[in-house]
């Protein structure tokens, strides 16, 4: 791949140097924000002036199949997904620490003595969580039977 | 403040917003034109826009004749003739391959009663739909639809604005954090979904709800590393730098499209945005048989299709990504020799100087910015064709596969899915580390090789569906002793 555009390791930036680049992501959060809203609310608007609004208990309930409802949802649930959750937490913010590594490492020029330091500290944090995953297999996290 | 860039943003936001409305809409009409043609079947092909312009036209044209025929007079005008050949043949008739399905089913769902049953938790219902598009529809803001060209000299004495000739890039904002946005945008999607199943209060959309979370997050960490393998090659996180690095040929001849360097973190990544997006074979979010209809059983009218569209988008904004990272996003192989000449880095700048652009340019004299918005045009309809027929890949495959067992879902993820994208990556990082980054399609080789030694010595555990003796257990056919 050709280095066309290196980052600067040096480089300081201002605060408020990249904020710019936002402001029409900014817009964009507006105009979704506006028009989630509106296809909410305008049918609702809309149901309620010209639409019949007919209820009762049969219409109230939830539907499960047509069966009558036994219990309420809110019930306890199997442990395997809090467990799953956690595994998740402990590989997806190893992940976001990778980021910056990874756009770091490659602009390094071949032969810098900084880069086998890269590389081995990489795989050191990399082995930390494979242990931690190989844990996770042996308690059977990964087992779903 | 960058005005010029600024312009080209809203205009992106205006079309590509549109272009992504529309594209939900009638993609829904071609997964059932895909359905139809897998089953064997024709699909929706009656519905015309006859149907829905003939009571507006016939409005314009009937209400004046209305206090006419209240004083008798021109009792025998009939509006319908308007739309018939004298042989009484209807003109509406015209079914256009039934192209106004899309529009129809849209009007449909906006008609439908907006119900709220009696014992949802009503704010988080309500917020549900919200949460399901708004991600979605933010999602695609980084995504380098047309590359870059020149934004001509203006000036604007009044207003106090004035530029020179200005590159700007054809996107919403171009951020080199582009890819990590859209992943953390991207994850945001699960809260919709989430919310939506919690606040129905109905045991189905509650299972499918977690189901729904539990894959979501399971899938997204093969995903990460598919980008990390990629930003390794790169060395930018700026989705436009990285479709430019691909815009250029390795010994003048092969794309250097990422694709082609890494397959197999390709195809996971193309895995891991079908389950992420809840797509089949991965849509047990919503498998009909098992639970009625899934996280949005409850739900009808704009909210229930809301989560369609979030849906849809997502589908739109993950193959948008797939392009941009390992299929060149905009980048036409061997045209845009033609168009811009040899010089691929000095043309994806924006600049014309060789190949029919650059002769069209210094010969003739067309200006930079008008080739420029020509390129550009050109650019964006690659891009999205590109995505178009990801997204019929997508299609395809839900009619081709079966759905997986919710077992064999998360196994693929965790037991199959993250240790193969962490060799990739540790591969990878090493392949860069000794300079091979342009071998890397042997790395691929060598990733392959070790995984298929390996994968017989991992531990299977014991059969899912066994029959379990349960002695002594209150599910046990037989009596207790």
């Amino acid at each position: 791949m050709t280095m066309m555009f290196t980052p600067m390791l040096s480089q300081t930036a201002t605060l408020a140097a990249g904020t710019q680049y936002y402001l029409p992501v900014f817009i964009l959060l507006v105009i979704a924000i506006v028009f989630a809203i509106t296809n909410v609310a305008a049918p609702n608007i809309a149901m309620r002036i010209w639409g019949h609004h007919r209820t009762g208990p049969v219409k109230e309930m939830t539907y499960e199949t047509g069966m009558n409802p036994m219990h309420t949802a809110r019930r306890r649930f199997n442990i395997r997904f809090y467990i799953l959750a956690m595994t998740f937490l402990v590989f997806d913010v190893e992940i976001v620490f990778l980021y910056p590594w990874s756009t770091v490492f490659p602009s390094l020029h071949h032969g810098d003595p900084l880069g086998l330091q890269f590389l081995l500290r990489m795989f050191f944090f990399i082995g930390t969580s494979v242990v931690a995953y190989l844990y996770a297999w042996r308690k059977g996290v990964f087992r779903y039977d | 403040m960058n005005v010029p860039q600024l312009i080209t943003s809203l205009v992106v936001i205006a079309v590509i917003f549109h272009v992504l409305l529309i594209g939900v809409a009638y993609g829904i009409f071609l997964e059932r034109k895909i359905a139809a043609w897998a089953q064997d079947r024709i699909g929706p092909n009656r519905v015309g826009f006859g149907g829905l312009v003939r009571p507006l036209v016939n409005l314009v044209l009937y209400l004046p004749l209305l206090p006419l025929k209240k004083l008798g007079l021109c009792a025998d005008v009939d509006p319908d003739r308007l739309w018939q050949n004298p042989k009484g043949e209807w003109f509406t008739n015209f079914h256009f391959l039934g192209f106004g399905q899309a529009i129809a089913d849209g009007v449909k769902f906006v008609g439908k009663e907006d119900y709220n049953p009696g014992n949802v938790d009503k704010t988080l219902f309500i917020l549900a739909p919200m949460l399901a598009v708004l991600p979605a529809a933010i999602g695609w803001a980084v995504v380098p639809w047309g590359g870059t060209f020149v934004f001509p000299a203006m000036s604007f004495p009044s207003l106090g604005l004035e530029w020179g000739d200005t590159v700007v890039h054809f996107t919403v904002a171009n951020v080199n954090i582009g890819v990590i946005y859209m992943l953390a945008i991207g994850s945001l999607a699960v809260y919709g979904v989430t919310v939506g199943a919690w606040a129905a209060n109905n045991k189905y959309t509650f299972l499918g709800g977690i189901r729904a979370t539990a894959q979501m997050l399971s899938y997204e960490i093969p995903m990460g590393l598919c980008v990390l393998a990629v930003l390794l090659l790169t060395g930018t996180a700026n989705p436009g730098d990285i479709v430019a690095q691909q815009a250029s040929y390795a010994y003048g001849i092969i794309p250097q499209w990422i694709a082609l360097q890494q397959p197999i973190a390709c195809i996971l990544f193309f895995v891991c945005i079908l389950a992420e997006s809840n797509r089949a074979p991965f849509d047990l979010a919503e498998c009909e048989q098992e639970l009625i209809g899934g996280f949005h059983t409850e739900y009808s009218s704009m909210k229930f299709a809301l989560f369609f569209l979030g849906e849809y988008m997502h589908m739109m904004t993950g193959c948008a990504f797939l392009t941009l990272l390992f299929l060149g996003g905009w980048h036409l192989p061997y045209v845009d020799l033609v168009l811009y000449g040899t010089d691929t880095a000095h043309a994806a700048q924006g600049y014309h100087d060789g190949g029919l652009f650059g002769m069209l340019h210094n010969s003739i004299g067309f200006p930079e910015w008008f080739l420029g918005l020509v390129g550009m045009i050109i650019k964006v309809h690659v891009f999205l064709f590109k995505v178009l027929l990801l997204l019929a890949l997508m299609m395809w495959v839900r009619w081709t596969l079966p759905r997986f067992r919710f077992d064999q879902l998360m196994k693929l993820a965790w037991r199959s899915l993250v240790p193969l994208t962490l060799l990739i990556l540790v591969t990878t990082g090493t392949f860069v580390f000794m300079g091979w980054q342009h071998y890397m399609w042997l790395g691929n080789g060598l990733i392959l090789v070790i995984a298929l030694g390996v994968a017989p010595l991992i531990p299977q555990g014991p059969p899912v569906n066994r029959r379990v003796p349960l002695p002594g257990s209150r599910f046990s056919p037989l009596p207790s002793e």
